[in-house]
């Protein structure tokens, strides 16, 4: 488990202080304080509020016209003037959502904490649950299940990589999961083809649906991820789908997410995003980023990877692809670092409040719309001071 | 007061009582002159021992609404909330530039340790950038790393400086210890209720003292500048401005020696009368010592009161001793004869003066009910100084011929223009504009005081002016920092164990979330925000993990690194803090009733929200209680005052001429209030009860007198005419006396003693009015013949 992974050896534990006598409520108390609970995140509406767009965002997508942003409790917003002016969206959850995705103007698709999968017809208005963490806990313990009861043959015939051994492993680890209840967010979703879409997330999930989110199934053995870590991001380049994570970790499909090979890896850490972009000659530059500053670019489909400088300790939570081959990433501390797909920072900035960005956009008005802990931030692009490396 | 004299005399003249009290208590004190002055002299010495002792005093407890379920809940679980109460912050700022200074640094760290070392200072929990708990954290590949802000090795150079700066930085302490600016540190230091060193309850007078003396005196220079707040250093500052008061106390003895001299023409007298209230002074504040309690500054009118009340009582009985003596008899046997005719009403007077402030008792503050204590004390000690000794003093030294003269000539000489003038107020013509005029003012009064409010209005300390050091070192705290200091805190209550719950948890967003919408409310922090930060935290800092998590392991992982506070010790509480703009009524409001609403919108057992801590919590109780205590002690005090009116007059006709004026002035004093910006508060809520308890005496005297002489067959103008003659000009001395004595109030340096003097100035001089025109223009459509 992660907590183990990071037992606190530096931090320093507040000694609690002497046990202090402690007083049971009377009962008039009790009578005026009636005690609480809030229904369940997984069964609430989103709370409609003006606050919204001030709140916690993470993610932020353009569809035709339409900007469509999302985040804690259930906030997903979207804007039909370019950002000027949001409505909120109607969704059946009030967890906090980390990723969306769109197959065409009205098709899409949100996931987030407690394993939530959302979809939308009608271009982001109104959101269904398609899947929760509970559901999702019994279909990777179904799948496991479903492999063990294989004969050796038939598992190889399936190309299936891991072991009896490993896959009784993964299974009590499911059962664990499935004790503690939709505790595993997904932090990405992709459209990939047609009615194929895509989440990743904690502890190795991968879902798979080519039905539209009709079905979704877990991919439990397609990948060689046997510590179960995180799956930060999924991206699409032309055919191919790349998965970066914690500990380094870089996969790479070229059957639209079926099965999974191991890339090289230039770090050890974790990756919290990729992105993509393309030279006016049409050479791809695939970037991956994370944590302390730590980002790689390569143009040969990750087979080599060489490192951006960007010159701070920050970590990378996300990216802005821009025209003229260039593209920004966005730090855990508000920075700006501008590079051109050679690799080159060519100038750094900062956002009024320095808070932790996670996603953005540049829209048709050619306003750069970032997301993060303080919500919308946009800046005006030509007039973003860059300041020289 | 003459009113009960003429009833008395007439109908009880033989009654046992007067017997009694003529035979025994008349022969008592009379003939054992010296005795009773030796007596009285013994325990002025020994009250005067007493009273020399008396120290100011306050605490907080005392200031707030005990029984309010907010503060039962606050006071239960208070050993919980440690660091939340009552805690001092000095602000070392450097005027020339930055706290990255190394001088500055060596500075700040010698405050650091002065402030540690001050008795009383809690320094388990206090804080600085120079405190080993503040701490640096950040996520690496490793886990977590972190160490303290002032880098272990820290030697002052350059190199050490600019990894503090860093370390700053990542501390997430800029606006909290590091002012936003950088120009700044705060030591933050949360104060123990009892002084290690005496075991005693702390001190608040000597260690604000300590404070001044052994930092700001000690390192203020121009290269630093210090600034000091919280609840200790706004007493300090109060009991040093409160002894400002006994100079007011000066100027007012002064004006009602110079104002009894124009009035009696007898020097010996003017002493005497004056001598003897500030008997009952000393007396009501040795007794308060005796009775182990000091002198609270909400409390500090009453000596004013007990003196006024005096003056007034002495004048009463001055005339009555004049008139005798006029009459031929020797200073003695007037003495006597005055004491026989006024004893009864003036206690009976007094009494009902003691019982209306002791009804302020219903307001379940402490330092109301300690106010209603030694007013009703101060009220008794009259009655033995100014009803006793007064005519036994006399009795000895006589009263000069001038003021004999002067009472003569008044009483049966030349006629007064301005007296005839005031005495066709009795005509039913002029009666009628006066009772228009007065209901015009009534329906003024009416809406004007719409706008009253509840509590305090201004920021920062508003006990103290505006421009108050205190309250200019609390703005540049409110400036360049980003806490509030305007906390209301609600205690998060669970079984065992439980505070780090999912369910807690989510339940306690929730509320954040719905309070951070609420207008007033700046931000809000509990275990919540902490655990999301180290879930984040505990995933590599990813901000997609920024949110609770249903993993119960990965919850309690996260939250058992909270720092200190952020639960108690067997993690069933937890406070959530909201951090509010400002203190004024309206946004407490607010905030307390989205919390009850929430709390009634949902329902389980096994959490509970509980309000309410925090300085803004206990504001709000406040107000709570006094906005109901308003009109709780209104009805009590005129209840009595009808009750004991009816008693003496037995005419609910007589009862309305002398209540229908100090109801306007209570109506016009709210208005007052509403138009000057002064709220209704723990400060200013006694005053109209005090007002309306003296203000009545004025009725009952003008009322009693007028009622003689029609008695006696007068026509009601004459009796007026009569009245206004002796009582009415006595009403007026008295009035303006009193106004004089607590108007110099209006210049203390201690804002709500300013705005008490200026309610009780406007209340003596309006019931003053009241009683000289209302009055006679209500009797001349009430008054049967």
């Amino acid at each position: 488990m992660r907590v183990i992974k990071y037992t606190f050896k530096h931090i320093h534990l507040p000694v609690k202080e002497a046990f202090c006598s402690f007083f049971t409520c009377t009962a008039m108390l009790l009578a005026c304080y009636p005690a609480f609970a809030v229904v369940d995140a997984l069964e609430d509406n989103a709370p409609q509020t003006e606050r919204a767009i001030k709140g916690l965002l993470l993610d932020i997508v353009q569809v035709d016209n339409r900007l469509i942003t999302l985040g804690e409790r259930g906030h997903i917003l979207y804007s039909d003037n370019q950002g000027n002016t949001w409505q909120q969206a109607n969704v059946p959850v009030r967890v906090t959502l980390t990723a969306i995705t769109f197959s065409t103007a009205s098709q899409g698709w949100a996931v987030g904490h407690d394993g939530v999968i959302l979809a939308t017809r009608d271009g982001g208005v109104n959101w269904l649950k398609q899947l929760d963490g509970y559901q999702a806990n019994q279909l990777i313990v179904n799948e496991l299940k479903r492999l063990l009861a294989l004969s050796d043959e038939q598992r190889i015939a399936k190309a299936i990589g891991y072991s009896v051994a490993q896959l009784n492993y993964l299974l009590e680890d499911a059962q664990l999961f499935t004790d503690e209840g939709a505790s595993r967010p997904f932090l990405e979703v992709l459209f990939v083809d047609e009615k194929i879409v895509m989440a990743v997330g904690a502890y190795g999930m991968i879902f798979r649906t080519e039905d539209g989110g009709e079905n979704w199934r877990p991919l439990v053995a397609n990948s060689s991820n046997p510590d179960n870590f995180h799956l930060n991001t999924l991206i699409k380049s032309r055919d191919t789908l790349y998965i970066a994570g914690e500990a380094g970790s870089l996969y790479r499909s070229d059957d639209k997410g079926l099965s999974w090979i191991i890339l090289p890896s230039p770090y050890d850490g974790p990756f919290f995003g990729m992105s993509v972009s393309y030279t006016a000659t049409g050479t791809e530059g695939l970037i991956v980023y994370g944590l302390r500053g730590n980002a790689f670019i390569s143009t040969n489909q990750g087979q080599k990877w060489s490192r951006l400088n960007v010159g701070s300790d920050t970590s990378i939570l996300g990216s802005v692809a821009m025209k003229k081959s260039e593209f920004i990433l966005l730090s855990g501390g508000g920075e700006l670092f501008r590079f051109n797909l050679d690799g080159q920072l060519i100038g750094r900035s900062l956002t009024p409040d320095r808070s932790a960005l996670s996603s953005g956009l540049i829209n048709s008005t050619n306003k750069l719309l970032l997301v993060g802990v303080n919500g919308m931030t946009h800046l005006n692009l030509p007039q973003i001071q860059w300041e020289a490396p | 007061m003459n009113y009960i004299r003429t009833d008395i005399s007439a109908k009880q003249k033989n009654s046992l009582a007067q017997k009694l009290g003529e035979v025994v208590i008349e022969k008592t004190l009379f003939g054992q002159r010296a005795i009773i002055i030796g007596l009285f002299l013994l325990a002025t010495i020994w009250f005067g021992f007493q009273a020399a002792q008396i120290k100011p005093d306050a605490s907080f407890e005392k200031m707030i609404p005990t029984y309010h379920p907010y503060i039962v809940n606050y006071l239960e679980h208070k050993d919980d909330l440690k660091g939340l109460g009552n805690a001092v912050r000095v602000v070392v700022e450097n005027p020339n530039g930055d706290i990255f200074e190394r001088e500055f640094l060596d500075i700040l760290k010698q405050v650091h340790e002065e402030v540690f070392y001050i008795p009383g200072v809690d320094r388990t929990a206090m804080s600085s950038i120079w405190s080993a708990g503040v701490r640096w954290t950040e996520v690496t590949e490793e886990g977590f790393a972190g160490g303290p802000v002032i880098p272990d090795t820290y030697d002052g150079s350059v190199a050490t400086i600019e990894k503090l700066r860093i370390n700053v930085l990542k501390s997430g302490q800029v606006g909290t210890l590091v002012a936003n600016n950088f120009r700044s540190a705060i030591i933050y230091a949360p104060l123990l209720e009892f002084d290690p060193d005496t075991g005693e309850a702390l001190s608040y007078q000597v260690f604000s003292d300590r404070l001044e003396s052994l930092i700001r005196e000690k390192y203020q220079s121009d290269s630093v500048v210090i600034h000091i707040t919280g609840f200790a250093k706004v007493v300090g500052d109060l009991i040093e401005g409160v002894t400002q008061v006994a100079l007011f106390f000066g100027l007012a003895v002064v004006f009602s020696l110079i104002m009894l001299v124009l009035y009696t023409r007898c020097l010996r007298s003017a002493l005497i009368a004056l001598g003897c209230s500030i008997t009952a002074v000393v007396w009501q504040l040795g007794i308060l010592n005796s009775m182990g309690l000091g002198l609270d500054p909400y409390s500090m009118l009453v000596p004013f009161l007990v003196f006024a009340i005096g003056v007034s009582h002495s004048v009463q009985i001055f005339n009555g001793i004049v008139h005798e003596v006029a009459r031929g008899a020797d200073s003695l046997t007037a003495s006597r004869k005055a004491f026989r005719s006024l004893y009864i009403p003036g206690l009976t007077a007094l009494i009902s003066d003691g019982i209306g402030f002791a009804t302020l008792r219903v307001i379940e503050i402490g330092v109301i009910q300690e106010l209603a204590l030694t007013a009703s004390i101060g009220v008794g000690v009259i009655i033995l100084t100014n009803l006793i000794l007064l005519p036994i003093l006399i009795s000895y030294f006589g009263v000069s011929k001038r003021a004999i003269t002067k009472l003569v000539n008044e009483e049966e000489g030349h006629s007064h223009p301005f007296w005839h003038f005031m005495a066709t107020f009795t005509e039913r013509k002029k009666a009628a504009v006066i009772l228009m005029i007065g209901g015009g003012l009534f329906i003024l009064g009416l809406f004007l005081s719409e706008d009253l409010k509840i509590g305090d209005l201004d920021p920062g300390a508003p006990e103290l002016r505006a421009d108050s050091r205190y309250n200019l070192d609390n703005r540049f705290i409110t400036e360049n920092y980003s806490t509030s200091t305007d906390i209301l805190v609600v205690m998060v209550k669970t079984t065992a164990d439980k505070c780090s719950d999912y369910q807690t948890l989510d339940t306690l967003d929730t509320l954040q979330w719905r309070l951070e919408g609420v207008s007033g409310v700046q931000s809000t922090n509990s275990l919540v925000n902490f655990t999301k930060m180290a879930l984040s935290g505990m995933n590599e800092g990813s901000v997609k993990w920024n949110a609770l998590n249903r993993n119960q392991q990965l919850l309690n992982a996260a939250s058992i690194q909270a720092p200190p506070g952020s639960f108690n010790s067997d993690c069933s509480l937890a406070p959530l803090i909201v951090f509010l703009n400002d203190h004024k009524a309206t946004t407490l409001t607010a905030v307390t009733n989205e919390i009850e609403l929430f709390a009634q919108e949902h329902g389980s057992e096994h959490i509970q929200l509980l309000l309410a801590a925090g300085g803004a919590g206990i504001e709000a109780a406040t107000n709570q209680v006094i906005g109901t205590a308003q009109y709780k002690m209104l009805a009590w005090v005129y209840g009595v005052v009808f009750v004991l009116c009816l008693l003496s007059f037995r005419s609910l006709r007589i009862v309305i001429c002398i209540l229908l004026p100090l109801c306007l002035t209570s109506l016009l004093c709210q208005a007052l209030m509403a138009q000057i910006g002064i709220g209704v508060k723990v400060a200013t809520l006694p005053v109209i009860a005090l007002g309306v308890g003296i203000g009545v005496d004025y009725g009952i005297y003008i009322y009693s007198k007028m009622q003689s002489y029609l008695d006696q067959g007068l026509e009601l103008g004459d009796a007026y005419y009569n009245t206004l003659k002796t009582t009415g000009k006595a009403v007026g001395f008295t009035g303006i006396t009193l106004a004089i004595g607590v108007g110099t109030w209006a210049f203390s340096p201690i804002k709500f003693q300013a705005d008490m003097g200026i309610l009780l100035t406007f209340m003596f001089i309006w019931n003053m009015v009241g009683a000289l025109t209302l009055l006679p223009a209500l009797t001349a459509f009430l008054h049967r013949k």
